[in-house]
């Protein structure tokens, strides 16, 4: 396996994901903690978060976002635009994504033009 | 403080008579008129400012927030065993890929040696199994459990009978078991902060005293 720079804190993230995810649901409190440890980690080794893991935390208590047991999802129209409603059941707060039927709102990493090269 | 007050107070009526008798005659008209001019930085124009900004709405969490949805504190009894078993099976996952186990020679044979204990002190250590060998306080030795929180100085274990121990690093020594491997770590090498470890550097050789 190649050598990639920052990959034992890529594993802790996502390990640190796996078992915030597992808590979400029985204790919110330490699934916080461990959220709040990605955030940190990453801080601390200048590394950016994958979208999909940064968009299931919660902004504000860092709790992660699971549909009916923590968060909860919706869907909505405003302005005839269509998005997607997560809130936090911890501490309440909102969260919108924006998800049109004709539009891509992939961002640049989910696109397959993004990917340069695989390491395996 | 209009302008048109009298003047009565003590202090006041002093300070007049005080200038009164040391200001030159020509200026002795001018005493009263002087003394009752308002100034820009007194109370009363502040009065007129003091419509409060609306503040932002605060996008984290404040410390007060957090106290109130109880996320300082962990009770002895809130979580329990079963529950974190599965962190557990995570770790151990996640350590030996880590650690790369499968390839690792008998102790001290491995020219990796040295990579393999950094790696150790960088890796992440919630959810692993560990028990209590040696501590300054012998109440401490003996404890086994699960690891569940790891701050700058504790640990946080939760036991087989749902009790969560608070376990201080710096005078103890930990056994951690991974799958049928058994790895001593001295908690007094580990006593940074979770999300700085991985890049602090450690000293190549560490002197296991205690
Ligand atoms: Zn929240």
């Amino acid at each position: 396996m190649k050598k990639v720079q920052g990959n034992d804190s890529f594993q802790r993230i996502n390990y640190l994901y796996q078992i915030s995810k597992h808590m979400a649901g029985i204790n919110p409190v330490l699934s916080a903690y461990y959220g709040n440890l990605i955030v940190n980690v990453a801080k601390k080794n200048v590394l950016k978060i994958h979208p999909d893991i940064k968009r299931q935390i919660c902004k504000k208590c860092r709790t992660m976002l699971v549909d009916k047991t923590s968060g909860k999802m919706k869907m909505r129209n405003r302005n005839k635009s269509k998005h997607i409603e997560w809130t936090c059941n911890t501490c309440g707060v909102k969260r919108n994504f924006p998800a049109n039927k004709g539009k891509d709102h992939r961002v640049w990493l989910e696109r397959p033009e993004a990917v340069e090269e695989v390491i395996n | 403080m209009s302008g048109l007050e009298k003047i009565t107070d003590n202090a006041s009526v002093s300070v007049i008579k005080f200038l009164q008798a040391n200001v030159p005659k020509s200026d002795l008209v001018n005493i009263e008129k002087e003394l009752k001019k308002d100034f820009l930085l007194a109370k009363k124009k502040s009065k007129g400012q003091k419509v409060k900004k609306k503040r932002k709405k605060s996008r984290i969490l404040t410390r007060k927030e957090k106290k109130a949805l109880g996320f300082y504190a962990i009770p002895r009894d809130s979580v329990k065993y079963s529950e974190v078993v599965p962190l557990n099976q995570i770790w151990s996952d996640y350590i030996s890929q880590m650690l790369e186990l499968e390839k690792l020679g008998p102790v001290g044979t491995n020219k990796n040696w040295e990579q393999f204990t950094q790696t150790i002190y960088k890796a992440d250590f919630h959810g692993s199994m560990m028990q209590v060998v040696r501590s300054k306080c012998p109440s401490y030795v003996g404890k086994k459990g699960i690891c569940i929180m790891d701050t700058k100085n504790t640990f946080k274990i939760v036991s087989i009978d749902n009790l969560v121990t608070t376990i201080p690093k710096k005078d103890s020594v930990f056994e951690l078991y991974v799958k049928d491997i058994k790895i001593c770590v001295f908690g007094k090498h580990l006593c940074v902060r979770p999300a700085e470890r991985s890049t602090k550097k450690v000293k190549s050789y560490l002197h296991p005293d205690l």
